[in-house]
């Protein structure tokens, strides 16, 4: 074993998946259920509660689900160090979109975001609201919000990373038609940014295309899904302020609290 | 086969220019272009001597005329009431009416009974109605129906002209009036503009999926300098009505319905150009269906099926009542959007 080797202690309910991971980075990634220093915790039920009972000192939570958001603040106050592992904010599309984009992303006018799977509409709800902070969208408002037990249409504003006011649509429904997928749409006066995301249960690349007044670019596929980036990028992202990530989500907890009350 | 029907065509625009006149000219064997009609008497000529026809700038000149069996009304939307109402009184063997089919729904209804009355075939030109990628998924659709929650209709286009060129070359286009003060008179002005101008092309198949439950629009934006983000409710079911005319090139004409075990989505090819059916691909748990890539799009479409209305085959065209409500729906949102413009400046 590696003494640079990330040793993972996965929850029973996401072992297989971790070992899926580990399997796709045999060098780097190892696992030890009952010793090893990272915990995996499904972001299912209350996953805040399941890291402090933990013994792991670093805990990487995959796709935390709407959950208390005072619970989420008060983690992020006690400095733990908790990894959030994102199937579609953290897809690596979404990073290189943000490097590509960044005209697009910076004089925004309107971004457009529709999911489908079978998922709650609070989940992806929380999951767009997640895809727009990666995008760089800050201070967001909702105007309107039309919440079902199977779909949900929201409006908001948000303001984009070049300072802009961007109109917002949230869509979401809940259907068992089809794999899991969010689509986001960036439309600004000098392009049109569309971008599929796909569930983390395959490889399979979102696709993103920038289409100005020269054409359509196809930026280059990444076969890997969020939560392998996640692993491979571990030691960057623990050096990011992870207490700050954690109160940004508490945020977007309360807000999708707000929407769906 | 049946003989020719002779039509006359009230309106000269880019859209019989662009649209009706191309569409008919791959149609010749069952449609003959006698009469065109504008106020402008060199239009009329003009666009009229394009397909061999006589240009005039009388109404009555076509309504009137025994030997005009198909009236096509293609003015502006103030005058449809009224000029549908004198067709179907002509006794002509049908009548196309472009979107929107009235101003309003008390119009609608009025010449929903005088079509009653008359028993003349009566069509609007809601062309997505007719498209092959529509009509061939129609089997699926009750599927769809049954556990509606989502619906989403999404008109984003380059300007007109950019496809208008590509079908003809027009003569007398009207200028865009954009206004620059889009302040919250000026949106609740645009708002019943945009949807009885944009909205309204995929709204009768948005009504299709919306429960009995009334709708209500709980959010309406203008998005300058032509578009709209409408949220509408029906019970439990949501749907996104959206459009955006921008600069770009890429035409993104889209309308999906989701239900519990079920998806719809289909891509519709821009107006004006001979581009073809849309596309239309049906998800549920036993795969995925794709319907439509044929080789005519939704106004041939409805040509079509107003020629066989004409000849006795009534399978295809809609329900009196459907049309009223079609309209209905859209004056209702666009009225409501434009409410809530005014109603967000006084809060």
């Amino acid at each position: 074993m590696s003494t640079d080797q990330i040793v993972l202690a996965p929850e029973p309910e996401i072992e297989a998946f971790t070992r899926t991971l580990s399997a796709s980075l045999p060098r780097s990634v190892a696992i030890d259920v009952d010793h090893g220093s990272t915990a995996v915790i499904a972001g299912t039920g209350d996953w805040v509660a399941r890291i402090g009972s933990g013994a792991a000192p670093i805990a990487i939570v995959v796709d935390p689900q709407p959950t208390d958001a005072q619970a989420v603040r008060t983690l992020a106050a006690d400095a733990s160090e908790v990894v959030l592992s994102e199937t579609f904010a953290g897809n690596p599309a979404v990073a290189q979109l943000r490097e590509r984009a960044a005209d697009a992303l910076g004089s925004a006018t309107l971004m457009t975001l529709v999911a489908t799977g079978d998922v709650s509409p609070a989940t992806a709800l929380l999951e767009q609201l997640r895809l727009l902070r990666a995008v760089g969208v800050t201070e967001i408002t909702v105007s309107d919000s039309q919440v079902t037990s199977g779909s949900a249409l929201v409006t908001a504003s948000g303001v984009g990373l070049g300072g802009s006011t961007a109109l917002l649509r949230l869509q979401t429904a809940t259907t068992t038609a089809g794999a899991r997928a969010h689509r986001l749409r960036i439309f600004s006066p000098g392009a049109i940014v569309s971008a599929t995301l796909p569930s983390s249960d395959t490889a399979r690349p979102a696709t993103v295309s920038v289409m100005d007044g020269s054409g359509a670019l196809h930026l280059p596929d990444i076969s890997e899904h969020a939560h392998r980036a996640t692993l491979r990028d571990l030691t960057d992202r623990r050096a990011r302020d992870l207490s700050e990530e954690l109160t940004q989500l508490a945020d977007d907890l309360e807000l999708i609290a707000s929407i769906t009350a | 086969m049946s003989a020719q029907l002779t039509v006359g065509i009230i309106g000269a625009g880019p859209v019989v220019q662009a649209i009706h006149l191309p569409t008919l000219a791959r149609l010749t064997e069952t449609f003959r272009v006698a009469k065109i009609m504008d106020v402008d008497q060199a239009v009329a000529t003009e666009v009229a001597g394009r397909v061999d026809a006589v240009g005039v700038t009388d109404v009555n000149d076509i309504i009137g005329d025994p030997a005009i069996d198909v009236v096509a009304i293609c003015s502006p939307s103030q005058f449809h009431s009224e000029q549908t109402i004198a067709a179907l009184r002509a006794g002509k063997r049908a009548v196309l009416t472009e979107k929107p089919l009235a101003v309003s729904g008390e119009q609608a209804k009025q010449i929903a009974a005088v079509a009653d009355e008359t028993g003349v075939p009566l069509f609007v030109g809601a062309m997505h109605t007719f498209d092959p990628a529509w009509l061939d998924a129609q089997p699926y659709l009750d599927e769809l129906r049954r556990g509606v929650r989502s619906i989403r209709s999404s008109i984003v286009l380059p300007p007109n002209n950019r496809f208008e060129d590509w079908a003809t070359e027009v003569v007398q286009r009207p200028e865009m009036q954009i206004p620059t003060d889009f302040g919250p008179e000026m949106r609740a002005a645009m708002m019943p503009a945009v949807v009885l101008g944009l909205a309204i092309h995929d709204l009768p198949l948005v009504r299709s999926f919306l429960p009995e439950d009334e709708a209500t629009v709980t959010a309406a934006e203008f998005i300058a300098p032509f578009g709209y983000a409408i949220s509408v409710r029906a019970g439990d079911v949501v749907a996104d009505v959206s459009g955006l005319m921008h600069g770009h090139w890429q035409p993104m004409w889209e309308f999906d319905v989701v239900s519990d075990s079920a998806h719809l989505h289909i891509d519709f090819t821009p107006s004006f150009v001979q581009a073809g059916s849309g596309t239309a691909v049906f998800t549920d748990e036993s795969g995925t269906r794709r319907f439509g890539l044929q080789g005519h799009n939704g106004y041939e479409g409805e040509w079509r099926a107003l020629a066989a209305a004409a000849n006795g085959d009534l399978s295809l065209m809609p329900s009196r009542a459907s049309l009223i409500d079609d309209l209905v729906l859209a004056v209702d949102i666009g009225d409501a959007a434009a409410a809530l413009q005014l109603e967000g400046a006084q809060s």
